[in-house]
């Protein structure tokens, strides 16, 4: 880490962090606001294959399992991917695209220290999303339901879950962007394998017989119904995330020292 | 201190690169490094850099790796990019206190006079700044630690001719200070008023590396003069002098360290105009270019 690069880093992407911050709040503070406790709500007047597509299928009756359908789901997951894809192609790729690398690495500062300091504001990013939306739902449950029972644990468990989930697309985005020189290539790499992994998940979802391509998508280890509902072993789920995410972010870096860069 | 590069060597996919280059640039000793666009001076300059691993042979600074020790070799390096491009979103003076900071730089007395030298306002945006301007940036980032090497590539690229002047100067004090300097250039006027040695590129070949003096003497210059009359432009034609082209009264005279042959055939003549023309580098040093063309 390199303090004066974070800094300046942390501050040039504090826009785009309020602006997602802002909206993935709002989304989730009004998803919560539509919970009406089971009957009549919002997605039962769904269609049942749209229902089963995202994965509303038991638990809708508690909070937390409305929130862990309705909000985690789906929208979480594509407001965040986007975050991870645009916001990493800015760290790495698109400094070497345009050439104000150079300045960077110009400076004593090592292209490994320079690499994990770019990275630092990501993870720290889509870790302070996290702790913010958890937060910003413990406090505000009781004002906007009426008789709230957040299962505060599996709450938090179903929040830590989908931090590491990002940690691991954040990762293979960086990866890119450590890996490849053009900003349009970085965005387009990282932004398919988000989409791919994101409709793998919907079909596996849809039909039995697509099941199989929940082995092909890092989204289904993320199973925030299931947490919501106490039967998911968060445990190795959690391990099994954070370790591939380490595993991402260290191929990162380590491929960012020792490539030929362009500038 | 010394910036080296022994064979070095790096061919990319396109067969274009640099080609097995030796020399080096002594303490205190500032080299121009000549070729036209596309010579392979910027790729040399990226080896020196860190950006890129040689294929065959290495560059070393100070006897560091310039590769492997990046970082350390970072320390002693000020470098200015040919071509400037900044974080977006910034203005010239967070760039500045950016690069101060990642240096680990306590003062700012030496920032903040070479900004008052070049008379720039340092908190405009990056966006709205011209090329001479951001130009001026990356000068003041190269400068600001008072580095004991400088590697500068175009240095003078969109500054206009008095902020030239203002640079020249610096960097003439910068030797007088005994600083070590690589300075890349495709026009000989901007690097001759500086440089102890130059080195000229060709395809990625080293061509020549010699004293400015011998540089000076083996320029090539066209001057053009008009003449009042026919008579005294036929009268010079036929003094000796390498008559290229003529057009009418006019003629295009190459001269090559023979002035005094060239003041000695124009006195008393009634000359109406007279210009320098500019040329392409390889006609500047067709003795160079030429001499190695001709030995293939």
């Amino acid at each position: 880490m390199n303090r004066a690069l974070f800094v300046s880093t942390y501050r040039r992407n504090l826009k785009l962090f309020v602006v997602f911050l802002a909206i993935t709040i709002f989304y989730f503070l009004a998803t919560m606001g539509m919970f009406t406790g089971g009957e009549s709500d919002l997605f039962a007047a769904m269609p049942e294959a749209m229902r089963n597509a995202f994965g509303m299928q038991e638990g809708m009756e508690s909070l937390t399992g409305f929130m862990a359908t309705g909000f985690y789901g789906a929208t979480f997951i594509m407001f965040l991917m986007i975050y991870c894809v645009v916001v990493a192609n800015g760290l790495m790729s698109h400094l070497v695209d345009r050439g104000s690398m150079a300045y960077l690495l110009a400076t004593p500062v090592s292209r490994r220290r320079i690499a994990v300091t770019q990275a630092g504001v990501l993870i720290v990013n889509l870790f302070l999303i996290s702790l913010l939306t958890s937060v910003a739902g413990l406090a505000l449950a009781p004002v906007l339901v009426n008789d709230a029972k957040l299962d505060t644990s599996a709450f938090l468990q179903i929040n830590l879950l989908g931090f590491l989930l990002f940690f691991v697309i954040s990762g293979y985005a960086f990866l890119f962007s450590c890996l490849l020189n053009d900003s349009k290539h970085t965005l387009a790499a990282s932004g398919l394998l988000s989409v791919f992994f994101f409709i793998a998940q919907l079909v596996a979802n849809m039909s039995g017989e697509m099941e199989w391509l929940r082995g092909l998508t890092v989204l289904s280890v993320f199973e925030p119904i299931q947490v919501a509902t106490s039967s998911y072993d968060v445990l190795p789920a959690a391990l099994g995330l954070g370790a591939a995410g380490l595993v991402l972010y260290g191929a990162a870096v380590w491929i960012f020292s020792k490539r030929d860069l362009p500038l | 201190m010394s910036i080296r590069m022994e064979g070095l060597t790096k061919r990319f996919s396109n067969g274009k690169g640099i080609f097995d280059l030796t020399f080096s640039v002594k303490k205190g000793e500032v080299l121009g490094y000549l070729g036209p666009n596309g010579a392979g001076k910027s790729t040399t300059i990226r080896h020196l850099m860190g950006f890129y691993k040689p294929d065959r042979g290495k560059a070393t600074i100070d006897g560091l790796d310039c590769m492997r020790l990046s970082a350390e070799v970072m320390k002693k390096v000020g470098y200015l990019p040919g071509e400037i491009s900044f974080p977006d979103g910034m203005n010239g003076l967070q760039v500045l206190e950016l690069l101060g900071g990642m240096r680990g730089m306590k003062g700012t007395a030496r920032r903040d006079q070479l900004i008052k030298r070049f008379q720039f306002d340092v908190k405009t945006p990056i966006r709205k700044m011209s090329k001479g301007m951001k130009q001026k940036v990356g000068i003041f980032a190269a400068f600001m630690h008072d580095p004991a090497i400088l590697i500068l590539d175009e240095p003078t690229s969109g500054l206009d001719p008095l902020m030239q002047q203002v640079f020249v100067d610096l960097v003439l004090e910068e030797k007088e200070r005994g600083k070590t300097v690589l300075m890349s250039s495709h026009m000989f006027e901007e690097i001759e008023r500086t440089c102890d040695r130059v080195g000229i590129i060709k395809d990625g070949k080293l061509i020549a590396v010699e004293g400015i003096e011998t540089m000076k003497a083996a320029q090539r210059k066209i001057i053009a003069v008009t003449f009042q009359s026919q008579e005294d432009a036929d009268a010079v034609k036929r003094s000796g002098l390498d008559c290229i082209k003529e057009e009418g009264p006019r003629l295009h005279l190459a001269v090559q360290g023979n002035y005094d042959q060239l003041i000695a055939a124009l006195a008393g003549r009634e000359i109406f105009n007279m210009d320098m023309e500019s040329q392409k580098l390889e006609d500047i040093f067709m003795h160079f270019y030429g001499t190695k063309e001709a030995a293939r």
